[in-house]
């Protein structure tokens, strides 16, 4: 039985926000673009002289960024990642050098350096280290013009987002210019973007704690020592006892610092604000959901403040709450710190059409991650997109793309806002991408799908308390750019032998089309593993993504292709009935071993725990497809244009005589590219895992109508989130950030 | 008959014990002897935070965690369930090198002290390791 998918929305002036007056701004602004065209030479001290006159959106149009400037993290607010800048191309693009070198490391530590930089008004600005350390820095030269951070005491020690974040957001009217951070342990400063000072008149001193206003109880924390969050949610923040103070010896006990109750879990925050008509939208993310101790923890919020006071002007539940549109999707109850209750959390970044007035928000799954049992229903608004009213925080249209999910399938990047032709017909879209692997292409002002996503009946779940969704909506068009599932047409067949090993090893796990649910280790599911592609990283996951050429119409996905098995086990000393594979017992915050509790014979990390590895002798039982790399698609038919791998595509060897005599193709595309587009090119680099092993990092440029790589330069260390690009003194830049650890940095590439 | 062996193996990794953890005791030297360089440590520790940190806090690969899974058993073991099955969307992604650098990192990470060569990532060699945690404090042994 099949049903088409629908958004849903409540019809309040939706149709008569979706008119004439956006498409004419939209006109506006194109003509402006090719008027300015022939003038390259003093192209850029006019658009400076027009963005400091006055209302910088209105030179910005609608997509909310003056061209040649990066404003916001996806280069606008429609998340288009372009730039009509031409200086660097195909004919150039190969003799780019570094023009310098910003050594973030300097200042601290991080994981990857996962920003992506803005420039706005002749400066750049970034966030760096585990303290996200907000800084501004001279274009031309990389110098430090300031820096801004704040300590956060034991909310910075168990933040479960302890990085350097995504980036940042800037806001002007024309006159002052602020610069918005969402710090690790959860507030919000706006700081001026000339000196970097706060804002006095914003929250208290600049900064608004984002853990009040939520509803939930502030309680005194305390610091044990016991180190950052153990994943999941194991060793976390203390309540501080009555009449507890600091101890300096031990530097232990309550330091003043306050926040959300810890019986109700943890908050974090990754990505940046969106700020939209002077809104600041602000959300959160968690933590992990791969093997958490507690059956409930912090639901996702929406929140709108007032760019110039930082006061709170609405809230958004993504966990709708008893009462609420969707509470009924979550069957056993939705209230906060009830069993199964947590998460939906919208950790990736944003996007918005002013004109409509539009902010639409990608959000992630409930808690946890590949076991939904304790949580019956769809649970909205997990992996759904939400289109909220960005004066009143209303829900406009929401369109859920994996009913209760048990895949790790976040909705995990901002979506494209693009204006496309569909059979003849002009119309205003947003494409989303996701790790499941499709493009969802919806009516942005209504969120009715462009073409047929149509419920389809999907494998069921056979693990006890498990109920799986019947069916799930699949897309019509356009077609997948990463794996789906696993069936038998999928496997190598190089010789009959090849192929029947395959299958073999194939069938150890449950095979389907797409969305296979996992399956129990302990006996009670049919199979000890199910197979999973695209996995939980995806498809698109927030360090690649996808980029839009607004002149054609055409969407460049950069995606991970890639299979793996998951099997669920029973956590002694967790609440939850499953989870992936993991043994809390003994960690501050676990459960206590029940009785007659023995650590596992093998000591667990075995193949158990993962099921078996999707390679016969280092080669992969998959067939290299088209799949991953950067998939070209053209909005307007919804067909794809082209594929093209990640940076090239690394040779198979193996020593297994199975495969003697047998010439193999290279492997598929590796890891995530981080795409932009320019009027002339498609520029990427290859991510922290892609590119051919073990190759040159490089940066690469494209051609945008066929995907052929037109230009390639060596840079000093790959990019480890999507590259930005500017116009700076009449000469275009291209920055990124690379790095892990102490060696983290921003790149600056120029034109000899 | 090479295919009956290879499912064979393929179940054992769903948990039926492997004949390949039988190995001659007497040529198996414990990881607190020095198995890899301070250097390699370093790379690895570069490509745990690039490609690992993300899903894998420092945290849950130290301590008691690290060792109620791994001690006393085999480095092959460790290296091949990582370069097998991680990163878990993208497994056997890394390069052969790449996933021994991850190790030494996970073996320093736990105490484990450094020597004079590095870690390789050939089986045969990753055999005559085994993992041992429980001596760590021997001072003489960490230098």
């Amino acid at each position: 039985m099949r049903r088409q998918a629908k958004a849903t929305n409540d019809g309040r002036g939706v149709r008569g926000l979706h008119g004439f007056r956006g498409a004419l701004l939209e006109t506006g602004t194109a003509r402006f673009l090719r008027v300015i065209r022939p003038l390259r030479g003093i192209r850029v001290l006019f658009l400076l002289l027009l963005a400091r006159q006055g209302n910088a959106q209105t030179v910005a149009g609608a997509r909310g960024n003056v061209p040649g400037e990066w404003r916001v993290w996806g280069a606008d607010l429609w998340s288009t990642r372009y730039s009509p800048l031409d200086q660097i191309n195909a004919g150039n693009f190969s003799t780019l050098k570094v023009a310098w070198q910003w050594n973030a490391g300097a200042f601290g530590s991080d994981e990857y350096y996962r920003t992506t930089p803005l420039y706005a008004n002749r400066r750049l600005f970034t966030v760096s280290t585990t303290r996200r350390v907000a800084t501004a820095l001279d274009p031309a030269t990389g110098e430090t013009l300031w820096m801004w951070r704040l300590d956060e005491g034991i909310r910075w020690q168990k933040a479960p987002r302890q990085f350097a974040g995504r980036g940042l957001a800037y806001w002007t009217d024309g006159k002052e210019e602020r610069v918005i951070v969402v710090t690790p342990g959860y507030h919000l400063a706006s700081l001026d973007a000339r000196t970097g000072i706060a804002d006095p008149r914003f929250g208290k001193n600049g900064v608004v704690d984002l853990m009040e206003g939520l509803g939930l109880p502030m309680v005194p924390l305390a610091v044990d020592d016991s180190g950052p969050l153990i994943i999941s949610d194991a060793a976390p923040a203390r309540k501080a006892r009555p009449g507890e103070t600091w101890d300096p010896k031990t530097k232990t006990g309550a330091d003043g610092t306050i926040g959300i109750d810890p019986a109700f879990g943890e908050i974090a925050n990754s990505s940046p604000a969106i700020v939209v008509n002077d809104v600041i939208v602000v959300g959160n993310s968690s933590v992990h959901g791969y093997y958490p101790i507690r059956v409930h923890n912090i639901p996702g919020f929406i929140r709108g403040f007032d760019v110039h006071t930082g006061r709170q002007l609405w809230k958004f539940n993504l966990i709708p709450q008893p009462g609420e549109y969707g509470a009924e999707t979550w069957k056993n109850g939705s209230k906060i710190g009830s069993e199964g209750v947590g998460k939906n959390d919208a950790w990736a970044t944003y996007s918005a059409d002013p004109e409509l007035g539009l902010v639409y928000i990608p959000v992630g799954m409930p808690l946890m991650d590949e076991y939904g049992g304790h949580r019956p229903g769809d649970n909205l608004f997990g992996t759904s997109l939400v289109a909220l009213d960005v004066k009143t925080g209303k829900r406009r249209w929401h369109f859920q793309f994996v009913h209760h999910d048990i895949w790790d399938y976040d909705t995990s990047m901002s979506p494209n806002l693009m204006d496309v032709t569909v059979d003849g017909k002009r119309r205003k879209v947003v494409a989303q991408t996701t790790k499941q692997g499709f493009v969802y292409v919806l009516d942005r002002a209504t969120g009715v799908p462009v073409w047929p996503i149509v419920e389809t009946p999907v494998l069921q779940s056979d693990v006890p308390g498990e109920q799986t969704s019947a069916t799930q909506p699949i897309p019509s068009k356009p077609a997948p750019y990463a794996q789906q599932g696993l069936q038998e047409a999928d496997l190598i067949d190089y010789t009959p032998a090849i192929k029947d090993s395959a299958l073999k090893i194939a069938r150890l796990c449950r095979m389907g089309p797409w969305f296979i649910p996992g399956s129990a280790a302990d006996g009670s599911s049919k199979l000890k593993c199910s197979w999973y592609a695209p996995g939980a990283s995806g498809g698109v996951n927030i360090d690649g993504g996808s980029a839009v050429d607004p002149e054609t119409g055409r969407l460049y996905v950069a995606a991970l292709t890639g299979l793996n098995a998951i099997t669920l086990k029973k956590d002694p000393c967790s609440e939850f009935r499953y989870s992936s594979p993991r043994d809390n017992c003994g960690l501050i915050g676990a459960l206590p071993p029940p009785p007659g509790y023995q650590p596992p014979a093998d000591k667990g990390g075995s193949f158990d725990d993962r099921g078996p590895p999707a390679q016969i002798g280092g080669v992969s039982i998959l067939k290299p497809k088209p799949l991953g790399g950067i998939t070209g698609y053209d909005i307007n038919s919804g067909e794809k244009l082209w594929w093209t791998s990640n940076g090239g595509q690394s040779a198979v060897t193996t020593q297994d005589p199975l495969f003697a005599g047998v010439t193999l193709p290279p492997g598929s595309s590796r890891g995530q590219a981080q795409v932009i587009t320019t009027r002339t090119l498609v520029i990427y680099g290859t991510g922290r895992d892609g590119g051919v092993r073990g190759g040159t990092p490089m940066l690469f440029a494209v051609d945008k109508a066929t995907g052929k790589q037109v230009g390639a330069v060596e840079i000093p260390a790959r990019t480890t989130a999507v590259p930005m690009t500017f116009m700076h003194d009449g000469k275009q830049y291209i920055v990124f950030a690379t790095g892990a650890g102490e060696s983290t940095a921003l790149v600056a590439l120029r034109l000899p | 008959m090479r295919l009956g062996l290879r499912v064979v193996a393929a179940l054992g990794m769903l948990g039926i014990p492997a004949a390949a953890a039988a190995q001659q005791a007497d040529s198996v030297r414990p990881t607190r002897l020095g198995v890899y360089t301070a250097a390699q440590a370093a790379r690895g520790r570069s490509i745990y935070l690039m490609s690992c940190a993300s899903c894998h806090t420092q945290a849950s690969h130290a301590g008691p965690v690290f060792a109620a899974r791994w001690d006393g058993r085999l480095l092959w073991d460790l290296y091949r369930y990582v370069s097998e099955l991680m990163p878990k969307s993208d497994p056997g992604s890394l390069a052969p090198a790449e996933y021994a650098g991850v190790v030494a990192y996970l073996l320093k990470m736990n105490g484990m002290p450094a020597g004079a060569e590095e870690l390789s990532s050939d089986s045969t060699a990753l055999k005559k390791v085994r993992i041992e945690l429980t001596a760590k404090r021997d001072s003489t042994l960490e230098r």
